[in-house]
């Protein structure tokens, strides 16, 4: 860390060329997602193993059903108080959604709560397109051949429901599409291991942009902004301050931006709607082996999500992680009432020995403009400058 | 209850040394066998005799013991030879013996928070208090609840051991039955290597012989708590659900559930000649009742009411019979099969039947804290019965942690249940 570059509240004075470009960028994500959002073809996903591929393959569009911000009123009636706030949530958005854009939705067993959460929408949407992915919990050989053959069977029913038959080289058009976009994501991110010329936040909203839009179209929308970035760094304006690791399960915008405007500098994070969402491993495009078993590989192969068999074994490698990146402090957020980030975290802690570590736990929505969540944050931060 | 106090206090101070030392469940054993401890079914005493052997040899072959979580395959372990130990288990006796509080703390000591299922809390506890003997290796199936996968995949990784883990898909095809067949094979694999056994294909045919005959047992013990006098409550059935958990495949659980049978067909056949009546309100449990001990029992206060609580869904026989011919074919369907995995509606069905044989007035739904497998299902299941008119009773708590435990609120509630099932 170069502490003579330090800048308190760090945002770095931005230009008026900065700003247009920035309005650029955001108004064509904006207009993408809005023109996603009313598009009759939609199939809800909540889960990042979902393989949205397969969705687009069968021309609908795959819709990742984020959590609704504020209360959860109407799901509370719907789903036990002791499932986490990103389920219920999810819900809420669903209820309140217009059910007439939808033509569906494709829920994992990812954990017990997303089970529930599909009986809820399985009801909700009784009328509609319903499937319930099976998702293995290894990487290991069984393992992939079971997840191809599920695969293969979501996409036959989905083509069966739209009446079209199955359709490969579809399939593999758009894994190369998602592929692309994927890994241009993780460059952004790789990116970062020097110094950080876009914040963090940006970077998760643009990944979460990547859920909801056509993977054809979201091209477009990342063109602009790696030429915003690239610019950015041209002119070597980067953001100084406490460099940070974000990891946990989900978090909502609010609690980003709180760590930013606390001064935090969101380098890299593992979370489900961020890094982690686009963090694969690179597969050979094509091949002799079926579509179905690359998906497979590939999605069981990527970084592991904590329901995950080896994600407590990964823990060994993120020292390394941290060291790359030139990490600072950790920030561990997990939802309340989420096992699987906390019986991780639990370990995390104790395996995390040279860097500071915060450990927050929230509501995907409320908490994150919580006062007492600033005061945490603000306490770490000022920690880590001593 | 003063005593009971007293004794769980003297049991803790014991320390872990002794509740360590094999020689001490031999000597439990010796007092149990010489009619030391009395109990109201000589299949309790076997029962408790055949758990006392259990922890002993667990601590006397710790070189070879894996922990292995509540619906793991025991026929395997059984078959190879390879002790085992149940942490989930471990925390129900724990309860039971009411030292549960010190587990617990030690675990909430270390950062490890009150939402999540205290069974597993409880468990982590003891583990760091270095009350359990040392796994070669961490067995956990993905049944019912994110929680076991965790904790077991926590405590592997903590103690750099093998994780083996039987991912169980909630299909129930012939993908998903091969998937599990292929990981059974790479499980012994693992085992063999880790415990320098080699598996024999007799062995592994005889263990789910065992494993058959239990299940034939236990059906017969279940038609048995069917009829209007069998006195045999969820109070009763509790301590045997040990051997679901931890005894299949063993050639002493289908003894202990005979015996049990041939018992409750006496104990029937005496209270019809004395002219007893049955009880005057039939229920069925769902989930688990609370473990520790307290004066407040619910279920001894439903008896006092004049209702039982017969049955306990843990006790359903849910799996086909079993095939020695096809040991591992049979085990994966047992393992696909469980009512409470998977889509709501296969436990709902199942909820109707017990309903339906057992012929009960009502249900108790016990939502225990920390289960989001349970409580999560709190909604489809009271929907359900109620469009199927069968009256059902929600309870809140906790059946390992005590804390918290208000019994002025669940006596209420009961109350108010049963009037209007009367
Ligand atoms: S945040 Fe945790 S509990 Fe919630 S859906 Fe994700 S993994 Fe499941
Ligand atoms: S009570 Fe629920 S969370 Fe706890 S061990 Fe049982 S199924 Fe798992």
């Amino acid at each position: 860390m170069n502490w003579e570059t330090w800048q308190r509240a760090t945002p770095v004075a931005q230009s008026h060329q900065d700003e247009r470009q920035r309005e650029e960028y955001l108004e064509l994500l904006e207009r993408e997602e809005e023109h996603t959002r009313s598009q009759l073809e939609k199939i809800a996903w909540l889960c990042s193993y979902t393989p949205v591929e397969i969705i687009a393959a069968c021309g609908l569009v795959p819709y990742r059903l984020l959590a609704a911000e504020g209360q959860t009123l109407r799901a509370d009636t719907i789903l036990h108080p002791t499932l986490c706030s990103y389920v219920r949530g999810a819900l809420e958005n669903a209820l309140a959604i217009d059910a007439r854009t939808l033509q569906g939705a494709v829920l994992l067993n990812s954990c017990n709560a997303a089970g529930h959460l599909q009986h809820a929408l399985a009801a909700l949407y009784s009328q509609k397109f319903q499937y319930f992915l099976d998702l293995p919990h290894s990487n290991s050989d069984a393992a992939i051949y079971f997840w191809a053959n599920e695969l293969r069977q979501f996409h036959e029913t989905l083509a069966c429901y739209r009446g079209i038959p199955v359709c490969l080289d579809a399939l593999q058009q758009q894994m190369d599409l998602y592929r692309i976009n994927r890994e241009r994501l993780a460059a952004l991110y790789a990116d970062r291991k020097g110094e950080v010329f876009v914040r963090g936040s940006a970077l998760a909203r643009l990944v979460q942009a990547s859920m909801v839009i056509p993977a054809a179209r979201f091209a477009k929308v990342l063109d602009l902004f790696e030429a915003f970035a690239e610019e950015q760094k041209e002119r070597g304006k980067y953001y100084g301050g406490p460099r940070l690791f974000l990891l946990g399960s989900i978090m909502g915008a609010a609690t980003m931006e709180i760590i930013e405007t606390e001064g935090g500098i969101l380098v890299l994070d593992d979370l489900c709607t961020g890094y982690r969402a686009v963090n694969f491993k690179a597969v050979p495009p094509g091949g002799a082996e079926s579509p179905y078993l690359s998906l497979a590989r590939f999605y069981l192969g990527r970084s592991p999500c904590a329901r995950m068999k080896d994600s407590f074994a990964a823990l060994d490698r993120l020292e390394q992680l941290l060291l790359d990146y030139r990490i600072d402090g950790v920030i561990l957020y997990y939802l309340k009432f989420c096992d699987p980030w906390y019986y991780l975290g639990q370990l995390l802690k104790e395996r995390i020995k040279h860097i500071p570590v915060l450990i927050l736990e929230g509501e995907y929505t409320g908490t994150g403009r919580s006062g007492q969540l600033r005061t945490r944050i603000a306490a770490f931060l000022e920690m880590l400058k001593a | 209850m003063v005593m009971d106090g007293l004794k769980a206090k003297t049991l803790y101070s014991l320390g872990r040394q002794l509740l360590r030392h094999p020689f001490f469940y031999f000597l439990c054993q010796q007092a149990i066998r010489h009619g030391l401890v009395k109990y109201p079914y000589a299949a309790r005493r076997m029962l408790i005799d055949y758990g006392l052997g259990q922890i002993k040899e667990a601590f006397q072959h710790s070189d070879k013991l894996v922990w292995s979580s509540a619906f793991f395959p025991t026929e395997i372990l059984y078959a190879l030879g390879v002790t085992h130990f149940s942490p989930e288990v471990a925390s129900a006796v724990t309860a039971s013996l009411g030292f549960q509080e010190q587990f617990l703390a030690a675990a909430e000591s270390r950062w490890w928070g009150r939402d999540n299922c205290s069974f597993h809390r409880c468990a982590m506890g003891g583990a760091f208090l270095n009350f359990f003997p040392q796994a070669k290796a961490f067995c956990a199936s993905t049944h019912l609840c994110d929680g076991a996968v965790l904790l077991f995949n926590n405590l592997a990784a903590r103690y750099r051991r093998p994780f083996l883990l039987l991912d169980t898909p909630l299909k129930q095809d012939r993908g998903a039955l091969n998937y599990v067949i292929q990981q059974l094979r790479s499980i012994i694999a693992s085992l063999e290597e880790y415990s320098g056994k080699k598996m024999q294909a007799h062995r592994l045919e005889e263990a789910v012989a065992h494993a058959e005959a239990a299940r034939q047992a236990l059906v017969e013990v279940n038609r048995l708590r069917r009829e209007p006098l069998s006195p045999f409550s969820t109070r009763d059935a509790v301590a045997f659900l040990y051997l679901y958990f931890n005894g299949l495949g063993s050639p002493v659980t289908p003894r202990i559930y005979h015996t049990l049978a041939e018992e409750l067909q006496e104990k029937i056949n005496a209270a019809a000649e004395a002219s007893l009546r049955p009880p005057r309100i039939r229920l069925l449990w769902l989930h688990i009742p609370p473990l520790y001990r307290s004066n407040n029992n619910m279920l001894a206060y439903l008896e006092a009411k004049g209702a039982r609580a017969v049955f306990e869904e843990f006790s359903h026989v849910y799996w086909e019979p079993m095939d020695p011919a096809r040991p591992l074919e049979s085990i994966a369907r047992r393992m696909l099969s469980h009512f409470i995995y998977g889509p709501v509606e296969r436990r709902l069905k199942a909820i109707k039947r017990m309903v339906e044989d057992l012929k009960v007035d009502g249900v108790i739904h016990f939502s225990h804290w920390g289960c989001r497998q349970n409580c999560g299902s709190v909604k489809a299941i009271r929907d359900y019965l109620k469009q199927e008119d069968i009256p059902l009773l929600l309870l809140d708590g906790d059946c390992i942690d005590s804390r918290n435990y208000a019994f002025g609120q669940v006596q209420t509630r009961i109350d108010g249940f049963l009037e209007m099932l009367a």
